[in-house]
């Protein structure tokens, strides 16, 4: 029997314990003209049953990945190129993480126009009476299309500035997202189309009248008031063709090849995700666009992440444990109670009711958890968590302060509230994962020597005086070299030529951090060296 | 024999193993330039053919899922339940049925009318357990402020029992079951008046017409007739008064709190003044959070009914008891009767996930023939535990199972389409 398992062992796990460099294929474009892809209308309830049951018990049943899990060595991430990054793609551009955003660029964000044009009438064409929150689809007089969201009436500014920050960081992080505006409503400027239709009685719909209107109005804007602060999130362009899934590909859709599950970017969403506490990460919440002849992926609602619940602040349970925990009930089912999570002891405190509820005690960037288990986020390596670290923690004070300010908060002690909150999450971040995965990266070589960047120092979670790298050179794994540096740069001597390809393993000596080397692949063309490709742990 | 067909199993999988390699090369080779490049997998064809007998075996799992998916699909997205409850419900809302079912009396509807007659709702529930058990329940309420700034309810009754089920009079009787017909139609008259916010009086105004006779069940003892009220048609003119007292958060998964209940009546025997009697109940339940929800109560009541009539004895259906639903839940339906009760109800409550809570419960109590008898000796208990389903407005759902010294396990289910 053991037998048995050794050798299944090493035919599953044999080519990824191989230290010979294997090349990435090259990613191929995913913006090729196809035709337009069916749309999808697919069902939360289902989605939430499907991913926390089934999903689940399917997982343990698939016995490679199981096994794999068990022995560490899980099934990384397929649209990576050779040194462990996201080529810009339909699902994702590097941004931030790629080269720093001018705070200008952080601040514009997505955002093409100033927002939906207050000079002129405001024509509804449709209404969404469902939910605590209506909300409207107006035509501005200069012909764009808006979502009108409103505040939540104890609450006011809380969801719309959540929005337009979640908005600014998740695109700066290079994620496809709607242009979103804070923007000014007058209701005398408000006139109905013939197309507004009310739903009355499940699918029974008739048109709108202005006394239907007044009733939405008077549920949003209880005191009359002739300006009201709401959301504006202009219609993206394109047909939308309906949410993107979490697991497998878009049947109809040529250009996506790799299953959603082993994308990159969306594994390290997670980290994102953890990032702003942006726990409602359902299906519903992004969106396929048919647009210029290819599918673009975007994320498209982050009302409901921070200290906001959307339609009310958030909660201590919120980014602790999914909605439907199965895990935690059968807990406190089989402990009759007796044990107590710890966002079950922790207070509700709401410090400024237009940030909601922040609270970075409970958080933890590894045992964060989205309102409905995500296939991608369980699917997250520890590379996956590298490449989001890597990303949050290049958002800069001064960035973060840029983002927040569009938020557009009355009380500037709530905006410096909600920046502490976003710091501190990032630095909770950046202080983790820099601590599981050797944090070395940007690897280039100028002068013959290779530079290489320690995240973790330049961003400010370690100190260069205790940090040591330990640097070997192998020619087809026999050991030619090894020393041990304070530098983050290594230089190439002249005899190393003599080789044609070589291996360079780095390992990050530092206390408290026990990480594999970093192996980076070198060949020599025309008495230069190259950086063939990085291999992570 | 067992190694040679490890072997060959073994020397299987490394076929699978060279194949899967070599195909691997060759498709790699013979790769031609497409105009879309095929879907990218994350694990080898040998991964794959490893993967098969996990497939298989959960196979059945995932289309069980699948229904139950689409049940939810249908049950929560498309409305389904309010679907149906508009398909049982007017167009104006004002008239419609609803379904009930709790374990003692059975499955049944409830008929309402709101503001059909002025100002009133009106509720009508027939409930079928084993046939031909039935019960009926007939109600106009007037909302508060309709009379002496007050509310009025009209509330009626008929209960059909064939074989309700019947242990003796006394807290030591045998666990020997007998059965009687019970037939029976009440009609009262409840007026409440909210004083504040927690306390609120009222009273009562009823009539009470109550038929016992013989057992339909085949096979079981019939009652014996020398219990008072057997065989007997008995009317009653009932009036009672009550005062409520409601102090806890949250109506329907209390943390803090107390919520208690006195109430005297009187019940004059119309045809001859033999069944007459006082009666005199008082509950008092104080929750306590222990930590975060986790919290305990205790309730504790008795009822006592006093003879006040020319007969000897009260009327067997007109005494007190212990043992059902909600006292002494391991034991049988009004499995001790006498003159008096008390009770005691332990109950440690816990949340397990937002709107179900774990309850455990431990109960004493006993009949006692007269007030002098009141002792702590031969209390009878039972324990049990359960799930309770609730909303703000009270609990929607309730299973339990109790054990008690005569039941290993008596399980329990009440829903409340009502809420």
């Amino acid at each position: 029997m053991r037998i048995a398992i050794l050798i299944f062992a090493f035919l599953t796990l044999g080519c990824s314990s191989n230290r010979k460099f294997v090349a990435q294929k090259p990613i191929p474009s995913d913006t090729r003209k196809i035709e337009k892809p069916f749309s999808r209308d697919p069902s939360l309830s289902v989605e939430i049953i499907d991913k926390t049951f089934n999903y689940q018990l399917k997982q343990i049943f698939d016995f490679p990945r199981s096994f794999r899990k068990l022995v560490g060595e899980p099934y990384q991430s397929l649209n990576v190129d050779n040194f462990d990054n996201v080529p810009n793609s339909s699902w994702f551009t590097n941004r931030n993480g790629f080269q720093e955003m001018s705070l200008e660029e952080i601040r514009k964000g997505p955002n093409k126009a100033l927002g939906p044009d207050t000079t002129g009438t405001w024509k509804i064409v449709s209404v969404k009476t469902a939910g605590v929150t209506p909300g409207f689809t107006i035509v501005d007089s200069k012909g764009a299309k808006y979502v009108i969201k409103f505040d939540p009436l104890r609450f006011p500014e809380l969801a719309s500035g959540t929005e337009v920050v979640g908005t600014k960081l998740m695109f700066a992080a290079g994620y496809n997202v709607p242009e979103n505006y804070i923007a000014y409503l007058n209701p005398e400027k408000l006139v109905l189309s013939p197309e507004a239709k009310l739903n009355y009685k499940f699918d029974k719909k008739r048109p709108m009248t202005q006394e239907d209107l007044e009733v939405i109005l008077k549920k949003v804007n209880p005191n009359g008031e002739k300006r009201i602060r709401v959301l504006a999130s202009r219609f993206l362009s394109g047909i939308p063709i309906g949410p993107w899934t979490y697991t497998g590909t878009r049947k109809d859709d040529p250009n996506d090849i790799f299953s959603h599950e082993n994308r990159r970017e969306i594994r390290g969403l997670y980290i994102l995700c953890s990032w702003i506490n942006h726990a409602d990460m359902k299906e519903e919440n992004t969106l396929d666009m048919f647009d210029e002849g290819f599918v673009k992926h975007y994320l498209i609602d982050f009302g409901a992440s921070m200290g906001s619940n959307s339609t009310n602040v958030s909660n201590p349970r919120r980014g602790q444990a999914n909605s439907l925990d199965l895990k935690h009930s059968l807990i406190r089912l089989a402990t009759l109670g007796l044990y107590v999570f710890p966002y079950e002891r922790a207070e509700q405190k709401i410090i400024y009711p237009s940030v909601g509820y922040l609270e970075n005690d409970l958080f933890h960037p590894n045992k964060w958890n989205p309102m409905y288990p995500v296939p991608a986020f369980e699917n997250l390596t520890k590379q996956d968590a590298f490449w989001g670290t890597k990303i949050v923690t290049s958002f800069s004070d001064e960035q973060i302060q840029a983002a927040v300010l569009e938020g557009q908060f009355s009380d500037p002690n709530a905006a410096k509230y909600l920046e502490k909150f976003l710091i501190e999450r990032r630095d909770k971040i950046g202080n983790y994962w820099f601590s599981k995965i050797n944090p070395l990266d940007n690897f280039e070589i100028e002068n013959e020597t290779l530079h290489f960047e320690d995240l973790a120092f330049s961003r400010g979670f370690a100190k260069s005086e205790k940090t040591n790298y330990k640097v070997e050179v192998f020619n087809q794994k026999k050991l030619i070299s090894s020393q041990e540096t304070k530098e983050t740069s290594f230089r190439l001597l002249q005899k190393l030529k003599g080789q044609e390809k070589i291996t360079l393993s780095i390992l990050t000596k530092r206390k408290k951090l026990e990480v594999e080397p970093i192996r980076v692949y070198l060949k020599l063309e025309n008495s230069d060296w190259k950086i063939l490709g990085i291999e992570r742990e | 024999m067992k190694q040679t067909l490890l072997i060959k199993f073994l020397a299987l999988i490394l076929t699978f193993g060279i194949c899967n390699f070599a195909f691997s090369q060759s498709a790699e080779n013979d790769s031609t330039e497409t105009s879309f490049p095929e879907k990218v997998k994350n694990r080898s064809t040998f991964e794959s053919i490893l993967a098969f007998p996990g497939k298989a075996i959960y196979f059945p799992f995932d289309v069980s899922f699948k229904i139950l998916e689409q049940s939810y699909h249908y049950l929560f997205d498309l409305r389904a339940i309010e679907r149906f409850k508009e398909f049982l419900t007017t167009e104006d809302g004002r008239i419609g049925i609803r379904p009930t079912a709790n374990s003692l009396n059975g499955y049944g509807a409830r008929l309402f009318l709101y503001n059909v007659l002025g100002k009133t709702k009106i509720n009508a529930t027939t409930q079928f357990g084993e046939f031909p058990k039935a019960n009926s329940t007939f109600e106009i309420a007037f909302p508060k402020d309709s009379f002496l700034n007050g509310s009025l309810t009209f509330f009626n009754e008929y209960n059909y029992r064939p074989n309700a089920n019947f242990f003796g009079i006394g807290n030591r009787t045998n666990h020997a079951d007998s059965t009687f017909l019970e037939e029976q139609f009440k009609s009262t008259l409840i007026y409440k008046f909210d004083l504040s916010k927690n306390f609120s009086v009222g009273l009562d105004f009823g009539y009470d017409l109550i038929e016992i006779g013989k057992g339909e069940t085949p096979n079981t003892p019939q009652i014996s007739r020398h219990y008072t009220g057997v065989g007997e048609r008995a009317h009653f003119l009932e009036t009672a008064s009550f005062l409520k007292a409601n102090f806890t958060d949250n109506s329907g998964s209390p943390n803090a709190g107390n919520n208690s209940l006195l109430r005297f009546g009187y019940n004059q025997s119309v045809d001859d003044d033999k069944f007459s009697n006082l009666l005199f109940a008082f509950t008092t339940e104080q929750f306590l959070e222990i930590y975060h929800k986790r919290t305990i109560s205790l309730k504790l009541g008795t009822d006592w009914r006093i003879k006040a009539g020319a007969g000897d004895e009260i009327a067997f259906y007109n005494l007190a008891f212990v043992g059902g639903n909600e006292i002494l839940r391991g034991f049988d339906n009004k499995r001790f009767r006498d003159r008096g009760n008390a009770f005691g109800i332990f109950t440690y409550k816990f949340p397990v996930w937002k709107v179900i809570d774990g309850v455990i419960f431990y109960e004493r109590g006993r009949v006692f023939k007269n007030v002098d008898d009141f002792s702590f000796n031969n209390w009878k208990e039972s324990f049990g535990g359960g799930l309770n389903f609730w909303t703000e407005n009270g609990v929607v759902f309730q299973l339990t199972a109790s054990h008690s010294r005569e039941n290993s396990f008596l399980f329990a289910f009440n829903f409340n389409a009502g809420i």
